[in-house]
Parts: C-alpha cells; structure tokens; sequence
C-alpha cells in the first residue's frame, strides 16, 4: 500500500462504529507490499480486540488475503507446493513467480472491506479469480496431516465466529464478534 | 532474515526469533534446517519461544523441515509450547507428528 489511493476511506478516531475501511490492491502490489495491507488491517483492530483474539485475528485475515490472492487471482494449486520445481523450489512458488510476471493475473484486484455491522467486525476479501467449489475445497483439503498446504482454511474457520464463502468462491467474509464490550 | 542455529551434542537447535508469518520468516527457517542437514544433524530442534504468531506460510516450512528430516531418517522436535504457537499446534494437530524435545 503505497500510497492512501487505494484507500478509498480513511477512518478518524478509534471505535467500532468508526471502523469502515476499503482497499483496492492488484495481486503485484499485494505480491510487493501484502504485508503493509496485513499490519494495516491489524491497526485497525487496535483497541478493538483483547490482545490474543487479535493474533487469531490477525492470522485469520491473512489467510483469507493470501487465499483471494494466490488460489482466487493466480489460480495457484495447494498440492503443487508438495511437487518438485527447478532452480530448487517447489512447484507452486515457481508457477507463482511466473504469473506474477504475467499481467492477466498478476493485474487481477483484491477488493477488502473491513467495518463494524453492529456485533461483529466483518473483513470481505474479494477477488477477480474464476471461483471454485467450496465443497471440493474442503474434501481436498483434508488430506495427511504431513502435508504442507490445506490449513489456510481451517486455521480461519477457527479463528472466526462465522465464515461464508459466496459468490462462485470469488468473496470469502470473515465475522468475529467483539469481545470488548462497547 | 535469518535464524541463529546451534549445536547441542547431536542435536541441532534453530532460535527462531522473529513470527513465522511472512514467506521471508519461512525461507530463514527453510535454510536454517537446510544448514543443520547439510552438518550431518538428523535430530534438529526448533525453539519457538519467541514466536508470537504463526501462519499458513510459517506451518507450510516446519513441516517441509519435519519431511526432510523424516526421509533422512532424522526427527525433529520443538521446545515445549507456548500460547497462540501451541495453540495452533494442536489445532492443526501438528503436535501429534512433531514431538516436544523436554531435554
């Protein structure tokens, strides 16, 4: 996040009933500065979540970016992290350098909301990817508990008090209720 | 990045000092394991003490460790847990493949 255009609004004050942000980044800018948007997102909880819920939440939401960008916008297989590439990495990251080389994905949008609706903080991660079942998602992704993908998921599941995954898979919201009381 | 490793009798212990929750903490941990192969170390202990998070991208490179060393015919373990690393140890049942080294 280099600069505040791609914040479309900008929140003074601190309070739940000010939290209503807006982000719109391409998967190369979230490739070269993702972790701005994280820490970002993360300031906004400040004040906001007892300093554990934080964390889950912290984790949560950067699962969620990292899935919209890497499954939803380079359409990146999971398994592929566990196949050989060349030059010493796995399959996944080499196939991922290449198509953050390649404009028609690496200029897809990641569009994030993050506000208060009243009882939880809500965090909506778009993305411009073609979707995917969310059902074979789940049955693939119990696989053996040595396998180095498959837990981006089950660690937001966890952390949350609601997800749902709408839209043909293209729009993942995360829901966690305050536990600070307001 | 990188993460001071050191060598205590036959084992080979990583001090990861900063989250495991970028893909550059993932890589310092990748190659502090890969240095302690490479010595001849099959038994290589990770101290997560000072870990406050952990994510998918840090979970994805103990594990690659954690097969490595099993190919090898090595083990690795971790230092006894703590808070939200050991919390999301058991969650993802990591503690069931990853003994705790209580030595």
């Amino acid at each position: 996040m280099s600069s505040d255009a791609n914040r479309e609004r900008k929140t003074v004050g601190i309070g739940p009933e000010n939290l209503s942000e807006e982000f719109l980044i391409s998967s190369r800018q979230f490739s070269e500065q993702g972790i701005s948007l994280t820490i970002l997102l993360k300031l906004e909880l400040d004040g906001l979540l007892i300093a554990d819920e934080k964390k889950r939440v912290t984790v949560a939401f950067h699962e969620a970016l990292v899935n919209a960008h890497e499954h939803g916008n380079l359409e990146l297989k999971s398994e592929w992290r566990d196949e050989p590439g060349i030059d010493g990495l796995d399959l996944f990251s080499e196939i991922k350098k290449r198509r953050l080389e390649d404009s028609r994905y690496a200029e897809r949008m990641l569009r994030v909301k993050l506000y208060f609706d009243g009882i939880f903080v809500v965090l909506q991660v778009r993305d411009d990817g073609p979707g995917y079942n969310p059902v074979e998602l789940r049955e693939s992704s119990t696989g053996s508990d040595s396998a180095s993908h498959g837990r981006g998921l089950k660690l937001i599941r966890h952390f949350m008090d609601d997800v749902d995954i709408r839209e043909g898979g293209r729009l993942l919201e995360l829901r966690k209720r305050l536990v600070q009381a307001l | 990045m990188e993460f001071l490793t050191e060598l205590v009798g036959e084992k080979g212990v990583v001090i990861v000092d900063a989250d495991l929750d970028t893909e550059a903490a993932g890589e310092a941990l990748r190659s502090a394991c890969n240095s302690l192969r490479e010595r001849g170390k099959r038994t290589v202990v990770l101290d997560l003490s000072k870990v406050q998070i952990i994510n998918s991208y840090g979970i994805g490179k103990v594990l690659t460790c954690y097969k490595q060393l099993k190919a090898e015919g090595g083990v690795l373990y971790v230092r006894p847990l703590e808070g939200f690393v050991k919390e999301t140890f058991e969650l993802l049942m990591l503690d069931k493949l990853i003994p705790t080294d209580r030595a």
